[in-house]
């Protein structure tokens, strides 16, 4: 076989796929970029209407207000020496009236418990930690601040991973209300307020909500409050920035307006206390574990015929630092992916099943084909379309359209995004930052959204050849919905770790 | 003839409308008032020249007035500075939370200008006498 | 159509879209930019007058004058900054702010746009009636608490509730009902709505307490207990015995504990019982020591044992509640000869009392 055969056979092989997938895969990327559209129009609406409102239905008036119920913040920490009593007085004094703090060491080999039991004055209390889930870790002792008044609860307990560390903060827990908190989340002052006012709309029925996470990258922090936004300069972060945008704000508005929210955020969600003993707390086995969560949540009261809502907050409410480095990002969205699909795998009962409503007919779905797939079809894409230009066979027009329609179109649904987000909450005070911000939805295009995709697709393929995830003592999660992606992940120590530790 | 020199006093709420109100209110009454808008201008502006009395409104973005307030108190050269907190809050626990941290008196959005007024005068007078 | 038409069009469709995307982008930011800082230096003059009006300062009237001579092109510019000020105010300046809206015939204006076909006018109409208190626009008000548009409804129910019209508690408790599976006005809008309206709400309440829609009975309980309603405590009672959702059980249990007597603490006692949902057991025992009745004292102290450690710690807090008998008892079951469950939770509470200074007073802590 001479090497103009190969060539020969090459162009027929390539030629073939193109007649098939051609087609198919400019479809796709018509729906999956027209129903951002959707979503996005959806959370258009949502912010028309919450704009209006914020003249008769003020924030303070909420805060003043008695129906609102306690609420536990939970801190699951190893070895957060560095940020624990900044973060922890940080928020201690939220804006709310009536929270506790929970911090549950995870067994940390580092000064931790040793600067907080001087900064806070703590002192040991013969008090059991109820059993409501059932946890793993064995623990060691609890503390709170001497005089008793500090709403602040330290539980050490042996060594044994994030989720069963919350289920521990769950269990010591005595509100109504838990958040999961990491410890270098920088969290807003009025946090509590905006993700309890759904709670406080409608007690008897929401069971979880969450907020608007954003980059903290290049703004300026004081004691862990964040007191003044700026727009980071690593063009890695500022395209992270509107991926955030993209989701939170358009996302998962979009999804809670429509009634079928599936992912809040591992990063930051409120829940009931009774809801998540029902359901038996976190999955300390499951790699994605606040997706799985929720999923779960949906599954429980669907299944128990409960009338129950999961609602988004548009509403800034948690700051994380984004990964700066390739490698870094590399990790997490890999790790996301693969979270999302064993997630969406473990729950394959629900796909298609009239029984579970919008979020098993829509939502479910929509994951599946527009969130776990589309690396792969952009790939496959990309593939056939540099082939084909290599091999001279490819259809030129077609090639165009494809361009136009998987990456110009995908622009334009990111500029409407940031048009959105501009009208609705006039972020970006100086042109500079939005001049930026606009010429990001462009660059994403050239390498960034190749690059995440590949990497999505190693996760994936990580989970099916069954490699291990090995769980380093304490590791952050996030979790990524695809094109759309976002959550958690916090400091690059606990990523680099996790990097090195299912490598 | 020297000028008697006049007290000063800090006011900081990000809201314009309170704070150009309450400046007015103070200066109308003979006294030297200093309005900013954030937690952050207001700590800088305490430390670098201490007021009598400083007016903190509780919710304001970035660092709140008990943000201020406790910073303040943890300074050798400010701790004893009269603060008084203006918060929408009106449940009994707060109020106690707010004293807890050591502000020096608590009014209560919705509020009374001349109420307030009353609470400077009686706290600078409990200072001097 | 060929592909390159094909082509051709779906180019110039999205050129054309972020093209337009853009331009919209800076036109806003553009006219936000300019917008605000025009318009405070048309309004600047006026707004001295209006900040020594709202500050209390215009004794001889002449900020008073000025405003209430506006021309009504510079009025309408006015207005909002007016209206701003006005919820943040109160006393004698409130009542001149809102002299001053009905000088320039906003309440009047206000009552027309009740029936406006805009849900925002309607709202904001609503919003301004609630602001100046104005009695006789009750009944007018009162309709909207039926509006389609829910904005609408919230804006009603909080001014009705500013004006304390007590008989808008009805249409309150109607207009919280569950529509297209959501609540009809949030919750805690309509609990401080009704907790305004006075003591006179008592009957509206005991009917929305057998309301069939859970978030309205749950309301209700709710109200019952902070606004210490203690005439339909029978009915709360019966919910927290027989109803069918849980978290109406609670609410009626938490409100007993703030409104009951020492009748009811038979009632929250049966409910600690370990056939009762932990949460409602939980909820029961607290209770118990809100009421503070020393009837509580044998379940509480009977319950230290319990299983369930959050309620033995939760029963050992009542008894701290509960005073120096509560302490008392505890101080027994801690020195018991056979260390147990009961003398481990009663000494988590004793140390956790002691800590709080709460041990030798003898009211109890709380």
């Amino acid at each position: 076989m001479t090497w103009a055969d190969l060539l020969e056979g090459s162009r027929h092989v390539i030629t073939a796929i193109m007649d098939l997938v051609a087609t198919p895969v400019l479809i796709y990327f018509l729906v999956i970029n027209t129903s951002l559209l959707v979503l996005i129009g959806l959370a258009a609406w949502e912010f028309l209407r919450h704009n209006r409102r914020t003249g008769y239905a003020g924030r303070e008036e909420t805060l003043a207000s008695r129906l609102g119920q306690g609420v536990s913040v939970v801190v699951p920490a190893y070895n957060e020496e560095a940020v624990i009593v900044t973060s922890v007085q940080a928020m201690l004094s939220l804006r709310y009236p009536r929270h506790e703090v929970i911090v549950v060491d995870d067994g940390s080999t580092d000064a931790m418990f040793a600067q907080l039991r001087a900064a806070f004055d703590l002192v040991p209390v013969q008090r059991e930690v109820p059993s409501d889930l059932t946890t793993r870790g064995t623990i060691i002792d609890v503390h709170v601040p001497r005089g008793g008044r500090t709403r602040l609860v330290v539980v050490r307990k042996e060594n044994s991973g994030r989720s069963d560390a919350i289920n521990v903060g769950i269990n010591a827990a005595a509100e109504p209300l838990v958040m999961f908190v990491d410890a270098d989340s920088i969290l807003d002052p009025d946090a509590l307020i905006v993700v309890t006012k759904p709670f406080a709309d409608d007690p008897t029925r929401v069971v979880a909500t969450g907020g608007v996470i954003r980059a903290a990258n290049g703004c300026k922090v004081v004691d862990g409050r964040i007191v003044e936004v700026n727009l980071a300069k690593p063009w890695i972060v500022r395209i992270q920035v509107v991926e955030y945008l993209r989701a939170f704000l358009l996302g998962r508005t979009g999804w809670s307006r429509f009634g079928a929210l599936i992912l809040i955020s591992g990063a930051f969600g409120m829940f009931r206390r009774d809801v998540l003993v029902g359901i038996g707390g976190l999955d300390p086995d499951s790699i994605g574990e606040d997706f799985e969560l929720v999923m779960r949540i949906h599954r429980h009261m669907i299944d128990n015929h409960r009338d129950y809502r999961v609602q988004f907050v548009a509403e800034p409410v948690s700051w994380t630092e984004v990964p700066v480095t390739a490698t870094v990002l590399r990790s997490q969205r890999k790790r996301w992916h693969r979270g999302l699909w064993e997630t969406l795998w473990k729950y394959r009962r629900m796909l298609f099943n009239p029984r579970y409503g919008k979020v098993g007919l829509v939502a479910i779905p929509y994951y599946w084909v527009f969130e776990l797939i589309a690396p792969l079809v952009e790939l496959v894409g990309l593939v056939l379309v540099a082939a084909g230009f290599a091999l001279g066979v490819v259809n030129v027009p077609y090639a165009l359209l494809f361009m136009a329609v998987a990456y110009g179109y995908a622009i334009l649904v990111t500029l409407v995004a940031i048009a959105i987000d501009e009208l609705a909450f006039h972020k970006y005070t100086r042109w500079r930052d939005l001049g930026a911000i606009l010429l990001v939805s462009v660059l994403e295009n050239v390498g960034y959204r190749q690059a995440t995709a590949w990497w999505r697709m190693e996760g994936w393929w990580s989970s099916l050849v069954g490699k291990k995830a090995v769980w380093g003592t304490m590791t952050r999660q996030g979790f990524d919905d695809g094109s759309s992606p976002v959550t958690a992940v916090t400091s690059m120590s606990s990523d680099e770790r996790a990097k090195s530790s299912d490598e | 003839m020297t000028e008697p020199v006049k007290t000063r006093i800090l006011v900081a709420d990000d809201d314009r409308d309170i704070l150009d109100l309450v400046v007015f209110k103070l200066t109308q009454a003979g006294y030297e008032v200093v309005g900013v808008a954030d937690g952050s201008a207001a700590l800088a502006a305490i430390e670098a020249d201490p007021p009598r009395l400083a007016i903190l409104d509780v919710m304001m973005p970035g660092l709140s007035g008990i943000d201020v307030l406790r910073k303040v108190r943890a300074n050798e050269a400010t701790k004893d500075l009269d603060v008084i907190l203006l918060t929408a809050r009106s449940r009994d626990s707060d109020v106690d939370a707010g004293f807890a941290t050591g502000a020096s008196d608590y009014v209560i959005k919705p509020f009374s200008p001349r109420e307030l007024l009353h609470r400077v005068n009686a706290l600078l007078a409990r200072g001097n006498g | 159509m060929s592909v390159g038409q094909v082509l051709l069009i779906a180019d110039a469709v999205i050129g054309l879209s972020c093209a337009s995307s853009v331009a919209v982008i800076a036109i806003a930011k553009f006219g936000r930019d300019r917008g605000g800082a025009r318009s405070s230096a048309l309004l600047a003059p006026y707004r001295h007058a209006l900040i020594a009006m709202a500050s209390g300062e215009d004794e001889e009237g002449q900020a008073r004058g000025v405003l209430f001579a506006v021309s009504a092109p510079t009025w309408d510019r006015l207005r909002p900054s007016v209206v701003a000020f006005l919820p943040k105010v109160r006393g004698a300046p409130a009542d001149d702010l809102g002299e001053l809206l009905r000088s320039h015939g906003e309440i009047e204006a206000a009552k027309r746009m009740l029936i406006s076909r805009s849900a925002v006018r309607r709202a904001r109409a609503a919003y301004l009636l609630g602001l100046v208190r104005d009695p006789d626009s009750a009944a007018l008000v009162l309709p909207l608490l039926g509006d389609p548009d829910e904005d609408v409804r919230l804006v009603a129910a909080r001014a009705l509730g500013a004006i304390g019209e007590p008989s808008a508690a009805r249409g309150v408790l109607h207009a919280l009902r569950t529509q297209h599976g959501q609540i009809g006005l949030p919750a805690w809008v309509a609990a401080e709505a009704l907790l305004s309206m006075g003591v006179q709400i008592a009957p509206a309440l005991q009917i929305g307490l057998a309301s069939e829609d859970p978030a309205v009975r749950n309301v209700c309980a709710v109200v019952a207990g902070l606004g210490t309603f203690a005439s339909v405590a029978p009915q709360l009672r019966i919910l927290l015995a027989t109803d069918s959702e849980g978290d109406v059980r609670a609410s009626a249990a938490v409100a007993l504990g703030r409104v009951g007597g020492a009748e009811d603490v038979v009632a929250l006692a049966r409910h600690t019982d370990a056939s009762e949902t932990a949460v409602l057991r939980r909820t029961c025992a607290t209770a118990l020591g809100d009421l503070g009745q020393r009837e509580s004292l044998d379940t509480l102290v009977g319950l230290l044992g319990d299983g369930d450690c959050r309620l033995a710690a939760l029963a050992a807090d009542s008894l701290v509640r509960i005073g120096s008998e509560g302490i008392a008892r505890l101080q027994e079951a801690a020195a018991a000869t056979r260390p147990g469950p009961s003398a481990r939770a009663a000494l988590g509470a004793l140390d956790l009392a002691g800590l709080r200074g709460q041990l030798g007073v003898s009211g109890g802590g709380a």
